[in-house]
């Protein structure tokens, strides 16, 4: 097992090398630079050409592509051209609302998408199991923008049930213990605020909801077509033959004999989540890595984006490696060598 | 210039004005008398009381404002976009502030009064006393020469980083304008440029000109550039003298700040307890966070989005007066606008009223004539081209040297809405016809705004354009001063030894020649009429088309007040509060 986690991690290394490449040249093909950002109308063209010398962007791409892995190795991954702070510091800043965003969506997407595709498949053909394809087929379709709105403009203007922006009331919410940028976890553990952690909550069900809805289409329907693959296996049937209630049927032989392909797509759109949110973290404003990247590229801040993606693109694996590694436990027949 | 760039860019369009009867309000004037001979300013020994009439003001409360995005830095002489300004003018004080809702009218800041010698090269600031910075250290003349001193010498770490330090001074060390700055006494100091600017006491209104703790600049690194991971200075504890001072700054979320107890002016003291800014990127989710509550005021309210501010009861329209000039540009080094005839021709063939009152509805903006805003006094009409005149403009562009059918490239910027260019593809789809009529044969070609459109244009690529200006104060200086301006860089690559334009190809020597005059000029009578004659110049030659004034518009809840909107943005809040209990 180790082996294979080694070698897994060895294999990151070239396709991290792969993937800045094709950011760098990716980024720098777009139209632009920074530096228009930077100094607006009505400059002069010396201090365009200042600005770019300043940022390096007068140099061969090869030689800024050589500049920036250098930086990188040196444990620096850039500085952004339009508010100077590190990239590091401002992913570390707002990675937390992004990871309690996605693991919010995948309570949402796993809480709903597992048990409706479970009931559907039981159901195989039922009045229930065309409606819970349907509505999978409509969670997968709709797009994020519009849900978000909608929920957005029903939930909150029209309902005024749930808050449609931020991440608290930032006119109760006590930030003088905050330093983690874990809400959740500071107005629970920390400031052992009740009333605060509800409100993170409450902040969180809307976007959960819309950023969960297609993982939630899309576990639904694995899961709905890996039970009923398993339901049609023989030892299934002697299971029944053996007498077994249906729920211990259930437990031990179709759900974990189901959850590898479950497993394998939760992990995809967790890891996909981690990157993905920029639509719902813009829609309702939420300081994450989403909307900080979607910013960066609005202002073609190149670093930003390059150093981001790669972050981005390094826990994506991670996150696969990790549920390959979960196949292992859930799946006593697969051994890594 | 750039201080909307964030909130126009990412709000779906902005802004309005204040019509017509906003531009019409009293010319503005420097407060300060000037004479050929030393000048000076006074004030008193502190600032006058600047609380707006009406109902008693209360105090406390938090007021949460929405505004377009985080700021991008706190250390002043770095700031160039709009969040940054609207919360360092509440964290910092400069030495001369403008008055509330004025552009150009100067009072007395952290230099209750001040001396200019005549030849208008050394200004004498004598400062207010018994002032501290928020971290409790004195502000006194070593302070102020310690921030003078840094804008002039400013770190290599940081060079680059700025705007207004080169804009306003030129460059650093021996290429600044400032060539000395001493103290006279602890309440006293003299600065003396190497030339004579003009615009110099109004451009240190700019908040970037503003005074920093050095105590704080230095315990938090923030001379060491922005790579340096112990530079946490704008980020932990930008320190200033104003009547707010910094709280906590959540990136992405939200920056909070919170009266300043020990405030030196106490008869403008704040009346909020805390002010939260939370950044809400989308237009339409500012007014849905406004209406439900979750924000007291927005800011970069879409000029669609007036009526329905204005019907609703429990809002409030806070319009800026106009300070934004949107116009299409030609290049004259280019053909055919190297000719007058065809210039004027296309300025002839454009109906600015309909153009405005199809992209500018509700009044989010005026039919401009001139580059300078008519409330600026140095303001000239272009009149030598005359109004829209589909006729004329056919028979002048027969008479040129691009008859019928002239065949020209018209570029617009995609990826914007500035508040002088709220949908420039719909302008363009606009105007095109209008341009056939007198004879053009229109190709339109666009590019990004940030993907190329401003490089290109600023290195004279661009034949017919759309461009605009955001003034930062209502000078000409910095308008057509900067527009205009020419020097020896190489346009579009082409190696250049005389002074030019590369923008426009204004490369008239007795437009410079005024110019220069203008903008060295220190009285301000003098300088008035030199600009009047240095636009003269420059409308005889018709380097553009002014189309659109242009403001903006912030919305509030009804519970808000004191509220002075400025044409330049230059907003006090300490002057804001809330009704009680809300």
């Amino acid at each position: 097992m180790l082996k294979y986690i080694v070698r897994r991690l060895i294999l990151l290394i070239p396709i991290l090398f792969g993937l800045s490449i094709f950011i760098i040249v990716l980024v720098h093909a777009l139209p632009g630079d920074p530096c228009s950002s930077i100094l607006g109308e009505h400059t002069s063209p010396d201090r365009l050409a200042a600005c770019r010398h300043g940022l390096g962007l007068d140099k061969p791409l090869y030689q800024q592509y050589f500049d920036y892995m250098a930086g990188v190795f040196r444990g620096d991954l850039g500085t952004s051209a339009t508010n100077r702070v590190s990239v590091v510091t401002s992913f570390l800043t707002r990675f937390p609302a992004t990871i309690e965003l996605s693991l919010a969506a995948m309570v949402v997407a796993i809480g709903v998408g597992v048990p409706l595709g479970i009931a559907a498949a039981k159901r195989q053909g039922s009045v229930f199991d065309n409606f819970a394809t349907v509505a999978s087929l409509i969670g997968i379709s709709i797009p994020i923008f519009f849900l978000g709105l909608l929920l957005a403009y029903v939930f909150g203007v029209w309902l005024h049930w749930l808050p449609t922006l931020g991440r608290v009331n930032l006119r109760i919410y006590d930030f003088s213990h905050a330093g983690t940028n874990f809400l959740l976890w500071e107005s629970l553990v920390i400031n052992h605020n009740i009333p605060e952690f509800l409100d993170v909550v409450s902040h969180l069900i809307l976007p959960a909801i819309a950023l969960g809805t297609i993982p939630l289409a899309v576990v639904a329907r694995i899961t709905r077509s890996a039970v009923l693959e398993v339901l049609n296996e023989d030892y299934v049937r002697t299971a029944r033959a053996k007498g077994l209630t249906s729920r211990r049927i259930d437990r031990r032989h179709v759900l974990r004999n189901a959850m590898l392909p479950i497993a394998t797509v939760i992990g995809l759109q967790t890891g996909l989540l981690l990157g993905g949110a920029v639509l719902t973290e813009t829609i309702f404003s939420w300081g994450g890595v989403g909307s900080w990247l979607f910013q960066a590229a609005v202002d073609k801040d190149f670093v930003v984006i390059q150093s981001g993606t790669l972050i981005l693109a390094t826990i994506f694996v991670l996150v696969n490696l990790t549920v390959d590694i979960s196949y292992a436990y859930l799946n006593p027949r697969i051994r890594y060598s | 210039m750039l201080r909307l760039r964030i909130g126009a860019l990412i709000a779906a369009g902005a802004i309005a004005f204040a019509a017509c009867s906003g531009a019409s309000t009293a010319a503005p004037s420097v407060a300060q008398p000037s004479t050929p001979a030393a000048s000076s300013g006074t004030g008193g020994s502190t600032a006058p009381s600047t609380a707006p009439s009406g109902p008693t003001p209360v105090n406390g409360g938090t007021w949460i404002f929405g505004s377009a995005s985080d700021p991008t830095t706190l250390d002043a002489i770095l700031i160039q976009d709009g969040e940054s300004f609207r919360i360092a003018q509440q964290i910092y004080e400069t030495l001369i502030k403008l008055k509330p809702g004025s552009a150009s009218d100067l009072l007395p800041g952290l230099a209750k009064s001040w001396d200019t010698s005549s030849d208008g090269l050394t200004y004498t600031f004598h400062l207010q006393t018994g002032v501290n910075f928020s971290d409790g250290t004195p502000f006194n003349a070593d302070a102020a020469v310690y921030n003078v001193n840094r804008w002039k010498n400013l770190p290599a770490a940081l060079q680059g980083d700025d705007y207004y330090d080169v804009t306003v001074f030129g460059g650093y060390g021996d290429n600044s304008l400032i060539k000395t700055v001493t103290k006279v006494d602890d309440s006293t100091f003299s600065l003396t440029l190497t030339k004579p600017k003009a615009d110099f006491l109004t451009a240190m209104t700019l908040i970037p000109f503003a005074m920093q703790s050095p105590t704080a600049l230095k315990a938090h690194n923030a001379d060491l550039g922005s790579k340096d991971p112990t530079n946490d200075y704008w980020q932990k504890a930008p320190t200033g003298t104003g009547p707010f001072m910094f709280s906590e700054f959540v990136p992405g979320d939200h920056y909070t700040i919170v009266k300043n107890p020990n405030y030196w002016d106490t008869a403008n003291a704040a009346h909020l307890d805390k002010i939260i800014f939370q950044p809400i990127a989308d237009s339409a989710n500012r007014l849905t966070a406004l209406q439900s509550g979750t924000v007291d005021t927005i800011d970069f309210v879409d000029a669609t989005q007036l009526k329905q501010i204005s019907a609703d009861t429990s809002l409030q329209l806070i319009t800026r007066p106009p300070l934004d000039i949107g116009k299409l540009a030609f290049n004259q080094t280019q053909k055919p606008w190297n000719d007058i005839k065809v210039r004027e021709a296309a300025a002839l063939a454009i109906d600015k009223s309909a153009l405005v009152n199809a992209f500018f509805p509700n009044g989010a903006g005026a039919v401009a004539d001139s580059d300078l805003i008519n409330n600026m006094p140095a303001y000239e009409p272009n009149t030598g081209v005359g109004t829209f005149d589909a006729a004329a403009a056919k028979t002048m562009l027969a008479s040129s040297s691009c008859p019928p059918p002239c065949a020209i490239t018209f570029w617009y910027p995609d990826s914007v809405s500035r508040p002088y260019m709220l949908d420039p593809k719909g302008e363009y789809e606009a105007i095109k016809p209008m341009l056939e009529a007198a004879g053009f044969t229109v190709t339109p070609n666009h590019k990004p705004w940030h993907g190329g459109y401003l490089t290109d244009e600023a290195n004279g690529v661009y034949p017919l354009f759309f461009i605009g200006w955001i003034y930062d104060y209502a000078d000409p200086a910095d308008g057509p001063g900067i527009f205009y301006a020419t020097s020896t860089a190489d346009c579009n690559g082409v190696k250049e030894t005389t002074p030019h334009n590369c923008e426009f190809g204004e490369d008239n020597p007795a437009v410079a020649t005024a110019m220069a005059k203008a903008i060295g000029e220190p009285d301000l009578a003098t300088r008035t009429q030199d600009w009047k004659d240095a636009m003269k110049l420059i409308n005889a030659d018709v380097p553009d088309i002014p189309l659109v004034w242009a403001g903006s518009s912030l919305a509030a809840t009804t519970k808000i007040h004191g509220y002075i909107p400025s044409p330049t943005q230059t907003e006090y809040f300490n002057l804001v509060w809330k009704d009680a209990g809300s």
